[in-house]
């Protein structure tokens, strides 16, 4: 059943519709509480919920939205870059009520497609500078600046070498932001420390991304922060090879190599999905930006390669973060 | 020295090693006259098997195991398309590397959940008397499974060059009337051959999951078994060449991962591997293909 | 040694049929020990399917294989053959090019499970055999850098290693000069002596009438006779071979004129400081038949490549009807009157792909009765093939049949009318009869001569010295790049020739021509 077409269906001309789509929203929160909202969602990895971090987080998000909110989602993945626009355009036309991206490689495909159809909502969930000039759009991420921080303070203090690794697959916008953050907090906490950051070239190579990290333990690093997509499993692996410790990104990793995990710095992704849904059911659909800053992240347990004192002094320092008690200067770095 | 410290020569070594076995299956499929276009496919499908079979057997010797023998079956079943059906071996070839990604693909997702772990390591652990001495450490750190592929290079050169059976393979490749007016079937000949072909193959997909990365991903191999093709032409279609060109391979990617560190942008290094294949392809000449290679045989 | 010939091999009754072909019909053939057993007969006539089927290389469809008495006819395959001591060479010889002398040789004995084989041994027991049958092979070297005539040595002695003593040899002599051709036959008379049963494919009658202790005659894969050594001349097998009287070849008697119609002078190809064409000068009258000898590959495809314009000259003039063409392309030359027959017809003379009609204007599609305004008159071509159809004799089911698919007799007949059919002042035949049957050779050579005498010129490059010998006025004979020697038609003998292909009689001092 979808109340866009039913609504449009009382409406005489397309041009009517054009910039209504926010009213039709709300009208259907008021008058239809029990329709059910049609949405896309479309994933550059294939099986995301197999790709642990960002991918799995995402797709969290997109069962909450099943399960907790009624929604009636199909899941687009392996959509190659040059598939994303006509992809989101075919969900547009098939009366689709929200398609959403999951990714900041798909900003130009959002920019492009979002003007075209405005009966239906464009949510990117993921880092963007800035809106397509459009009223049916959303963005959704978290303050990557503010997730350095906390990666950051994590390893400074667990490091014994005065060494950590930053190892990603692309050096996007998210990227420099994080990996800026780790630079300037983990300075506060330990002011000998060195920060060696590397890039594996892609967000799919495993092989790569392990023997890039690999290199940057043997320059000394003993913590190791990695997000490179599907290569992250060449971090992990070279982590445990290594006998190192290995701080997880936006998911929980200790399943994954228990004894490799010292945390993971969760990024709660499935709480933009939340937002997401609220907004539509509250119709607080203005375009925006909406960030979630310190005060959503989370650190699983410790696993016991620190010492309950270290624990502990991590544990402070990131609530005092969180709290606006800790104050860290926001530098941007470049990594190119 | 960045470049000849022994962690740089390991680091070479793994990237090579996976290379070097499926370089020299391709090797020997050529050499009984079979183009082996599908070596990327079956080299997918020897790392999804290897990684399948190190995890649900938890022992890590019993996925390289499992990877070998599914690439054996996958060399019967290139056998069957390009040795029995007079079809196109670089139709058939392309056919069955799209085949192989979208069965390891399917498969991975239905146990995707059982492979979020890594498979159990394939190390040899230093001897604590002998951890200290840098040489011994680097002799343990090589990898068991490059112990093996020059182990199994050797074997393969001596079997091609000085054995009977390497002989009779070779004139299959070179020549099929000379080789049937000597009695040889060549049909059987070449699908002998392509198990053994296919085992190699799978041999090396398995070394680089379980010997090497521990996890798979989709099309994971991305591209390397054509790139075991190009060494086998760079190495003239002899072992020790191709072992060497596959090494080649290997150092280029490992400058690369380190070239990154001297500055620069990181895109620019990471073609350094292809742009050495390349030009050494381009600088070797045209070297000559044992002659039946990619002539379909339709017997009488 | 002295004991009567004893059987060995007995084909009885064999058949095969492919298709909608019988290429073997109810033959029967016995060989012993100790005799020359000849199978002749035309293209095509089955000698040596029936000889494939004895060493296992085709299943018969019916009839029973005999060896040593025993029927071996279910499970037949090249292996049992080799083990039942049967070699064959094929006319095109089964070598691994690749591969050294030693290899070809040892590797039809190998056995499968031979991991560590002797190769010491080999070497030394080929040493021992080599010894004993006069050969001296480089047997490390390659055999693509062999020349043809070693080739032939190693596939011999690959049939004498694998012990066979039945040895069946598809046209021998093809590819040999006459000198090593006769060596070859004095080889094949000490094998008889020594007790080996020899089978001989021929299209040579007198080799077979000399040699052989009795012939079989095929003909449209029956056979027709049966001959005892002594019991037939070469006319009585050649007419049992055609079913029809065979015409002996008559040399031209008719005198050619004076004018010439095409002189080449001094024409030189060097590459790599290696003269491949050194100095030819050649003056072609009208009505003239000049013929060219040699062994294969002293320059002849150069020069012929040269006429035909694809090859640059380093140094020389070609002047035909009077006009320098030395500088001409290909398309100005054939404009001009030269017709150009070559070796290889597949790959120079037709589009296999394409059909019969197609193929007869090929090169002159431009010409305004085959096209208007670059659009081709389908209804002129198709009409005009039919005609040439059946001037030249070329036998086909219609235009639009794909020359690929026709006989080799009737694609080189259609090649000729094309070439014939423009009128030319100047034809360069190269091999012209190579690979046809009986009667398409008469064919294509009374064409040639009949050309000569309207009054064209006729280079007939050709490594069949009965053809040159048949056809021409004179002859020159090439050697390394040079005319070494002529011989004019009243002096033709084969032991000249051959001396001259030898290079034995070249002079070196230059002046090659005037060999009187």
């Amino acid at each position: 059943m979808n109340m866009l077409t039913e609504m449009n269906l009382g409406l005489p001309t397309k041009g009517a519709v054009t910039g209504a789509v926010l009213g039709v929203l709300m009208f259907a929160t008021a008058g239809a509480a029990l329709a059910e909202m049609k949405a896309a969602v479309i994933f550059g990895v294939a099986n995301p919920v197999a790709v642990n971090g960002w991918d799995r987080g995402q797709f969290e998000g997109v069962q909450k939205l099943i399960d907790d909110h009624g929604w009636d989602v199909t899941v687009a993945e392996a959509v190659p870059f040059p598939g994303l626009a006509n992809t989101a355009e075919n969900y547009a036309k098939s009366d689709y009520d929200v398609v959403i991206f999951t990714s900041s490689g798909h900003i130009k495909a959002w920019n492009e497609v979002a003007p075209k159809y405005p009966d239906t909502l464009f949510v990117m969930m993921s880092t963007t500078s800035s809106l397509p000039e459009s009223d049916n759009v959303l963005a959704y991420t978290s303050d990557f600046y503010a997730y350095g921080v906390v990666n950051g303070l994590v390893a400074g203090l667990a490091t014994e070498t005065d060494k950590i690794a930053a190892i990603g697959g692309v050096p996007v916008q998210a990227l420099e932001d994080m990996f800026s953050g780790i630079v300037e907090s983990s300075k506060i906490v330990n002011p000998d420390i060195e920060v060696l950051t590397a890039f594996s070239g892609d967000w799919t190579g495993i092989p790569r991304a392990r023997e890039v990290s690999v290199l940057q333990i043997q320059q000394g690093a003993d913590i190791v922060i990695g997000n490179a997509g599907v290569g992250t499993r060449g971090i992990l692996d070279a982590v445990q090879s290594t006998e190192t410790q290995f701080v997880g990104y936006a998911t929980d990793w200790t399943e994954d190599a228990p004894e490799t995990v010292l945390t993971s710095v969760l990024m709660n992704i499935p709480s933009w999905y939340e937002q997401l849904a609220q907004d539509v059911e509250s119709g607080a659909l203005t375009p925006r930006i909406e960030l979630f800053g310190a005060e959503s992240f989370a650190l699983t347990p410790f696993n016991d390669s620190i010492s309950a004192e270290t624990a502990q002094k991590i544990t402070d320092y990131v609530d005092q973060y969180v709290n606006g008690e800790l104050d860290v200067p926001k530098v941007n770095h470049s990594f190119k | 020295m960045m470049f000849l410290d022994p962690d740089f020569i390991l680091s070479a070594l793994r990237t090579g090693t996976p290379l070097m076995l499926v370089a020299l299956g391709v090797l020997v499929a050529e050499r009984a006259g079979v183009l082996f276009l599908g070596v990327e496919g079956v080299m997918l499908t020897g790392a999804f098997f290897g990684v399948l079979g190190a995890v649900y057997m938890d022992d890590p010797w019993a996925g390289v195991l499992t990877g070998t023998l599914v690439g054996m079956v996958a060399g019967l079943i290139t056998a069957a398309l390009v040795v029995w059906l007079p079809t196109d071996q670089v139709v058939m070839g392309l056919a069955l590397n799209i085949a192989a990604i979208g069965l390891t693909s399917f498969l991975f997702r239905l146990a995707a959940g059982d492979l979020s772990q890594m498979t159990p390591p394939l190390n040899f652990t230093v001897p604590e008397s002998l951890a200290d001495n840098a040489f011994f450490a680097f002799l343990f750190g090589v990898p068991p499974l490059t112990w093996l592929t020059l182990v199994l290079s050797v074997v393969t050169s001596y079997l091609l060059f000085r054995s009977a059976p390497g002989l009779l393979l070779r004139s299959v490749g070179q020549d099929v009337k000379a080789a049937r007016s000597a009695g040889i079937d060549i049909r059987v000949v070449r699908t002998v051959a392509m198990v053994i072909v296919g085992g190699l193959t799978g041999l090396g997909g398995a070394a680089l999951t379980v010997g090497w990365v521990r996890s798979f991903s989709d099309d994971i191999t991305a591209g390397r078994g054509f790139i075991a093709l190009a060494a086998v032409y760079f190495g003239r279609w002899y072992p020790g060449w191709t072992l060497f060109g596959c090494l080649l391979f290997g150092i280029g990617e490992s400058v690369a991962f380190r070239a990154q560190m001297l500055g620069g942008n990181p895109h620019l290094y990471l073609m350094i591997p292809y742009v050495l294949t390349v030009a050494v392809l381009a600088l070797t000449g045209r070297a000559r293909a044992p002659r039946e290679v990619g002539r379909p045989y339709e017997g009488n | 040694m002295t004991q009567t010939a004893r059987e060995i091999v007995r084909l009885e009754n064999i058949s095969k049929v492919f298709g909608s072909l019988t290429a073997l019909d109810d033959v029967s053939v016995t060989l012993r020990a100790g005799e020359i057993h000849a199978l002749v007969g035309e293209n095509g006539a089955g000698k040596s399917t029936l000889m494939n089927v004895l060493y296992g290389l085709l299943t018969p469809t019916s009839g029973r294989i005999v060896v040593g008495g025993e029927d071996v006819t279910a499970n037949w395959n090249t292996r049992e053959a080799i083990a039942h001591r049967i070699g064959m060479i094929h006319q095109h010889f089964s070598l691994v090019g690749a591969h050294s002398v030693l290899d070809n040789i040892v590797m039809p004995t190998l056995k499968w499970t031979d991991f560590a084989p002797d190769w010491n041994g080999h070497r030394a027991r080929l040493a021992e055999l080599s010894e004993t049958f006069g050969f001296d092979l480089p047997i490390e070297k390659l055999v693509d850098e062999l020349p043809v005539g070693q080739r032939q040595q190693v596939e011999i002695l690959k049939m004498l290693y694998e012990d066979a003593k039945v040895l069946i040899l598809d046209e021998p002599t093809a590819v040999l000069t006459p000198q090593q051709a006769d060596r070859l036959l004095e080889m094949l008379v000490k094998f008889r002596d020594m007790g080996y049963a020899v089978v001989i494919i021929t299209h040579k009658l007198e080799h077979a009438l000399e040699l052989a202790d009795e012939i079989s005659v095929l003909r449209l894969g029956r056979k027709v006779a049966e001959v005892r050594k002594g019991d037939g001349t070469i006319s009585d097998i050649a007419r049992m071979m055609v079913a029809q009287d065979y015409v002996p070849a008559t040399t031209r008697l008719s005198t050619p004129g004076k004018t010439p119609i095409a002189e080449l002078s001094g024409l030189t190809i060097e590459t790599d400081g290696v003269r491949t064409l050194d100095n030819i000068s050649l003056e072609i009258r009208q009505g003239e038949v000049l013929g060219v000898a040699g062994v294969a590959g002293n320059g002849q495809n150069e020069l012929a490549d040269a006429l035909l314009g694809l090859r640059p000259l380093s140094e020389g003039r070609i002047v035909v009807g009077g006009e320098d063409i030395t500088r001409h392309s290909i398309g100005a030359r054939r404009k001009h009157g030269l017709a150009i027959v070559p070796e290889d017809r597949h790959e120079r003379a037709m589009v296999g792909d394409l059909d019969l009609a197609q193929n007869m204007i090929l090169g002159y599609e431009g010409e305004a009765k085959f096209s208007r305004y670059g659009i081709l008159r389908e209804r002129e071509i198709q009409e005009y093939c039919r005609g040439c159809m059946s001037e030249f004799d070329v036998r086909a089911p219609g235009p639009e049949t794909k020359i690929g698919s026709l006989s080799g007799g009737n694609q080189q007949k259609a090649v000729i009318a094309r070439e014939l059919s423009a009128g030319p002042k100047l034809i360069v035949a190269h091999e012209p009869s190579r690979g046809l049957d009986f009667a398409a050779t008469a064919y294509v050579r009374g064409r040639l001569v009949q050309s000569a005498e309207d009054g064209a010129g006729v280079l007939l490059l050709s490594s069949d010295l009965d053809e040159l010998m048949e056809l021409s006025n004179r002859v020159v004979v090439m050697f390394s790049g040079r005319i070494v020697g002529e011989i004019q038609s009243g002096d033709y003998s084969p032991e000249r020739f051959g001396r001259l292909m030898a290079g034995l009689d070249a002079k070196v001092d230059g002046d090659t021509l005037q060999d009187a």
